[in-house]
C-alpha cells in the first residue's frame, strides 16, 4: 500500500497529526498554563493572595471543620443510587451518611488547604467496593474560614482539567479522547523523526526569509527536534499516569480478582486493616502523630513538612492514620509514608524503601505532575510546552501552505477548512483563555454562580472565534492568508492588556507592588503583558505576510490568464 | 451496504487492525504477564507498573509496524489472534491460581 | 541562592556547547563564516565536537551541584533544549555573534 516505510510514516504523521493535532494543541497549551495553575488561582481569587502555610493543628483547627463538612449534593444525587442497595431499605439521607475517611493536602504552592471527607454508604450493593460519597472543602489555614464554592479556581479547577480531560466529563469521555491523542502524539514524534532524519544534519536551521512553506517547515522541524526528549517524555508519562485506571484497566476489570487478593495479602503484611471492625472507638491526638512522623523523617536525614494526611476507618477500632511527607525538594511526589493506629497513636508501619520499578514510576509520574519547588525548572517546562504548541501549530500551517495552491486550482475547500480550524485552535483558544480572565475581574466576587458564568464566557468566546475564523477564511481559497490570524491576535493582545489593568483596578494589586511582594500574581500579570506584546508583533508580521501573499496571488492569476489566452 | 471497492477500505481496515489489534495484543500481553508472575511471588504493583510502562511502548511499536507493513495477513493473525489467546490464557491462569489458594 | 550561580553557569556552558556542536555541521559553519565554499576540516570538526560535548557534560555537573539529582537531571535536559533553540535563533538572526568561536579554531578562514 505504501511504497516504503518512510512513506507510510509520512502518511501517518500527516493525517493522524492533522486530525488529532487540534486536541493536542489544547492539551499542550493548557498543560503549559497548568505549570502555574495555583498561581492563576491566586490571580482569579484575590482573597487567597497570601503566603503558603504549613499544615495547621489538625486536632484544633482541621478536625472540627472536617466534622462539619457535608456530602456533596451532586455526588450524592449521581452516585448514591448506584451504590445503595434498595432491597435493604430506603436510601440513607445525604446529611445522615456517616463519615469514614478524612484527608488533608498541603503544598508549598498553595496558600489554601484542601480537605475532604469520604462518607460511607451504610447499606451498599457491593460490600467489597469502595462505596464513598465525597464532600470537599478549601480553607484559609490561618483562620479556618472556608472558600465559597462559587469562586472557581480557574487554574487548578479549569485550565488543569482542560489539559487532561478537555473538561468534558460525560462518562469521562474527555480523558479517553486525550488518551488517544497522546498515543498518536507519540506515534507522530517517532514518525516525525523517521521522516526528517536527514534534518539532524541541519539541526539548528530556521530560514524565516524563505517563502512561507519552507520557513514554516523549518520552524516545525526545529521546535520538534529541539525539545524532542521533553515532548516524548511528557506524552509518555502523561499516558502512564492514567494508564492503570483508564487506558489499560486490566487490574480493575479482567484481573480484578487478583487485585482484591493482593489487597488482602497487603493488609495482612502491613498490619493496616482493610475493613472497619464495626466497633466504635475514640480517635487519639493527630497532632502527636504528626510530630512523631516529622521526627522520624528528620532521623532519616530528610526533614520535611506534611504533604498529605489521611484518616481511615474513622471513629472505629480499626482506624489508622497515614501521614506522607511533602516532596517539594525532589521529583517524586509525596512519600515516606508513616502509618499510625488511630486509637492509640502508635506507629504501626513505616513505608519501606521503594523497589526499582516503584522508584522509576514515582520519578516518571513526578516529573510530569511537578509537585516540586523549583522555579527555574517550572519556567523551563513552560518553555518546553510552548515549543510543543508551536510545533503543532506550524504543522497545521505547513499543511495548509503546501496544499493551498493545489486546492485553489481544484476548487476544493480542504485547506480553507483546515486553516479556519487552525485559527480557532490557536488564536481562538488564546482569546477564550484571556476572555475568561477578564470576565473573572468584571464579575463581582459575591455573585452567585460566578464560576459557571466564567466558563460560559470561555466557551462562548471560543465559539465566536470559530465563527469569525470561518467567516474570514475565504482568502485561503484565493491563495492568500486569512486575516483572521491577525485579527484574533490583535483581539488577544487587547484582552490580555485589559486583564492586567482590570486586576489593578479591582484589587489594587499592580505590577510595581506585586513584583516586590507577591510573585504569583506578578508572574501572571507579566506573562499577560509579554504575550500581549508578542501578539502585537505577530499581527504586524502577519500584515506584511498577507501583503506578500496578495501580490503572489495576483501574479499567479495573471499567469493563469496569460496561459489561458496564449 | 458499504461500498467495499472504495479506495478508503484498505486504509480504514489497516488503521482498525493497527489501532484495535495493537490494543488487544497489548492488553493480552499485560494480562498474561501479570497473571503469570503473581503466582511466582512477584510483587503486584511492581508487575502492574512495569507492564504498563512496557505496554505503552509495545503498543506504540505495534501501531507503527501495522501502519507500514506489507504482510497484512500476519498483522491480523498476530495482533488479534495473539491478543485473544493471551487474554483468555490470563483469565485461565488467574482462575486456577485463585482456586488453588 | 547559590543555586542561581550554578544555573547561570550551566546556561552558559550549554549555550557554548551547542554553539560548538552547531559549527561542526558544515551548513552552520558556512552560515557563520559567510563564505559559501568554506568547510570545517575533519580535525576542526572533531575538536568542535569534543569541545561541544564536554561543555554539555560540564553543564550537567553544574546542575548536579545545585539540586537533588532527580531534579538536576531534568533541569539539564531542559537547558539543552533551551540552548539548542537559543543557538538556532542566533544562527538565524545574528550569525556574526558566533564568529569568535570560528576564529578560535581557524585563523585563516576569515579575512
Amino acid at each position: 500500500m505504501f511504497s516504503s516505510f518512510r512513506q507510510a510514516m509520512a502518511w501517518l504523521h500527516t493525517w493522524f497529526g492533522l486530525t488529532l493535532g487540534f486536541i493536542l494543541m489544547v492539551v499542550f497549551f493548557f498543560g503549559t498554563l497548568s505549570v502555574f495553575d495555583r498561581e492563576i488561582d491566586r490571580w482569579s481569587i484575590p482573597e487567597t493572595r497570601f503566603e503558603p502555610q504549613v499544615m495547621p493543628s489538625f486536632d484544633e483547627m482541621l478536625l472540627p471543620i472536617l466534622r462539619s463538612v457535608e456530602p456533596s449534593e451532586e455526588d450524592y444525587n449521581t452516585n448514591m443510587p448506584l451504590l445503595h442497595d434498595l432491597s435493604q431499605g430506603p436510601m440513607t439521607p445525604r446529611t445522615e451518611l456517616p463519615a469514614d475517611e478524612f484527608w488533608a493536602y498541603t503544598t508549598h504552592r498553595d496558600p489554601v488547604l484542601i480537605m475532604g471527607v469520604g462518607f460511607r454508604v451504610p447499606q451498599p450493593l457491593d460490600p467489597e467496593g469502595h462505596n464513598h460519597i465525597h464532600g470537599n472543602i478549601t480553607i484559609d489555614p490561618r483562620t479556618g474560614k472556608a472558600l465559597p464554592d462559587d469562586q472557581l479556581k480557574i487554574g487548578s479547577k479549569f485550565f488543569y482539567p482542560m489539559h487532561f480531560s478537555l473538561n468534558w466529563n460525560w462518562n469521562r469521555i474527555g480523558i479517553y479522547i486525550v488518551g488517544i491523542a497522546a498515543f498518536i502524539m507519540m506515534a507522530a514524534l517517532v514518525s516525525g523523526v523517521i521522516i526528517h532524519r536527514k534534518r539532524f544534519r541541519e539541526f539548528f536551521t530556521f530560514r524565516p526569509n524563505k517563502q512561507t512553506q519552507r520557513s514554516v517547515l523549518d520552524l516545525h522541524n526545529l521546535t520538534g527536534m529541539v525539545a524532542l526528549p521533553f515532548h516524548f517524555f511528557f506524552t509518555f508519562t502523561g499516558l502512564l499516569i492514567f494508564a492503570s485506571f483508564f487506558f489499560f484497566p486490566v487490574t480493575h476489570t479482567q484481573l480484578e480478582p487478583l487485585h482484591k487478593y493482593h489487597e488482602m495479602v497487603e493488609a495482612n503484611e502491613t498490619g493496616l486493616p482493610h475493613d472497619r471492625a464495626g466497633v466504635p472507638a475514640e480517635m487519639a491526638s493527630i497532632d502527636a502523630m504528626v510530630a512523631k512522623a516529622k521526627q522520624r523523617w528528620a532521623e532519616k536525614d530528610m526533614p520535611g513538612e506534611v504533604g498529605f494526611l489521611q484518616i481511615n476507618h474513622l471513629d472505629d477500632a480499626n482506624s489508622y492514620v497515614s501521614i506522607y511527607r511533602a516532596g517539594s525538594d525532589r521529583v517524586a511526589l509525596v512519600g515516606e509514608g508513616m502509618h499510625f493506629s488511630g486509637t492509640t497513636g502508635e506507629l504501626i508501619r513505616e513505608e519501606p524503601p521503594r523497589s526499582a520499578i516503584a522508584e522509576t514510576e514515582e520519578f516518571l509520574t513526578g516529573l510530569h505532575l511537578q509537585h516540586f519547588e523549583h522555579w527555574l525548572l517550572r519556567w523551563l517546562y513552560v518553555f518546553g510546552g510552548l515549543v510543543g504548541a508551536i510545533c503543532i501549530a506550524t504543522g497545521f500551517i505547513f499543511f495548509v501552505e503546501k496544499r493551498k495552491r493545489q486546492h485553489t486550482l481544484q476548487g476544493s475547500s480542504g485547506s480553507q477548512v483546515v486553516d479556519a480550524l487552525a485559527v480557532t485552535t490557536v488564536t481562538g483558544m488564546l482569546v477564550a483563555t484571556v476572555s475568561m480572565l477578564v470576565a473573572n475581574r468584571l464579575l463581582s466576587a459575591e455573585m452567585v454562580g460566578k464560576g459557571y458564568w466564567e466558563q460560559v464566557v470561555f466557551w462562548g468566546s471560543w465559539s465566536v472565534m470559530l465563527l469569525h475564523a470561518f467567516w474570514r477564511s475565504s482568502a485561503v481559497r484565493h491563495m492568500r492568508i486569512s486575516p483572521a490570524w491577525r485579527e484574533q491576535s490583535i483581539l488577544f493582545a487587547l484582552l490580555a492588556f485589559a486583564a492586567v489593568i482590570l486586576n489593578w483596578i479591582t484589587t489594587g494589586d499592580h505590577l510595581l507592588k506585586t513584583a516586590f511582594h507577591y510573585w504569583p500574581v506578578a508572574g501572571v500579570d507579566l506573562s499577560l503583558l509579554v504575550s500581549s506584546a508578542i501578539a502585537i508583533y505577530a499581527a504586524r508580521f502577519l500584515k506584511r505576510r498577507e501583503n506578500v501573499a496578495v501580490h503572489k496571488a495576483i501574479e499567479f492569476s495573471a499567469q493563469k490568464l496569460e496561459a489561458s489566452r496564449g | 451496504m458499504p461500498n467495499f471497492s472504495s479506495p478508503a477500505w484498505p486504509i480504514a481496515s489497516r488503521i482498525f487492525a493497527s489501532l484495535v489489534g495493537g490494543y488487544l495484543f497489548t492488553w493480552g500481553l499485560i494480562a498474561i504477564t501479570i497473571a503469570g508472575l503473581i503466582p511466582l511471588g512477584v510483587e503486584f504493583h511492581d508487575v502492574e507498573m512495569g507492564m504498563l510502562m512496557l505496554g505503552l511502548l509495545v503498543y506504540l511499536s505495534l501501531f507503527l509496524w501495522g501502519m507500514a507493513t506489507d504482510k497484512l495477513i500476519w498483522l491480523w493473525l498476530i495482533l488479534f489472534g495473539g491478543g485473544v489467546a493471551m487474554t483468555v490464557l490470563a483469565s485461565v491462569v488467574q482462575q486456577s491460581f485463585l482456586q488453588g489458594i | 541562592m547559590v543555586e542561581i550561580v550554578y544555573w547561570i553557569a550551566a546556561i552558559f556552558a550549554t549555550m557554548f556547547g551547542m554553539a560548538s556542536l552547531s559549527l561542526s555541521l558544515p551548513n552552520h559553519w558556512r552560515q557563520v563564516t559567510g563564505i559559501e565554499t568554506s568547510l570545517p576540516s575533519r580535525s576542526e570538526q572533531l575538536s568542535l565536537r569534543i569541545l561541544g560535548y564536554s561543555s554539555l557534560v560540564v553543564a550537567l555537573l553544574l546542575c548536579l551541584a545545585a539540586d537533588h539529582p532527580t531534579m538536576a537531571v531534568l533541569v539539564w535536559v531542559m537547558l539543552l533544549s533551551l540552548a539548542a533553540k537559543g543557538i538556532a535563533t542566533i544562527l538565524t538572526w545574528r550569525q556574526h555573534w558566533l564568529k569568535p568561536l570560528v576564529w578560535l579554531f581557524n585563523r585563516t578562514e576569515l579575512n
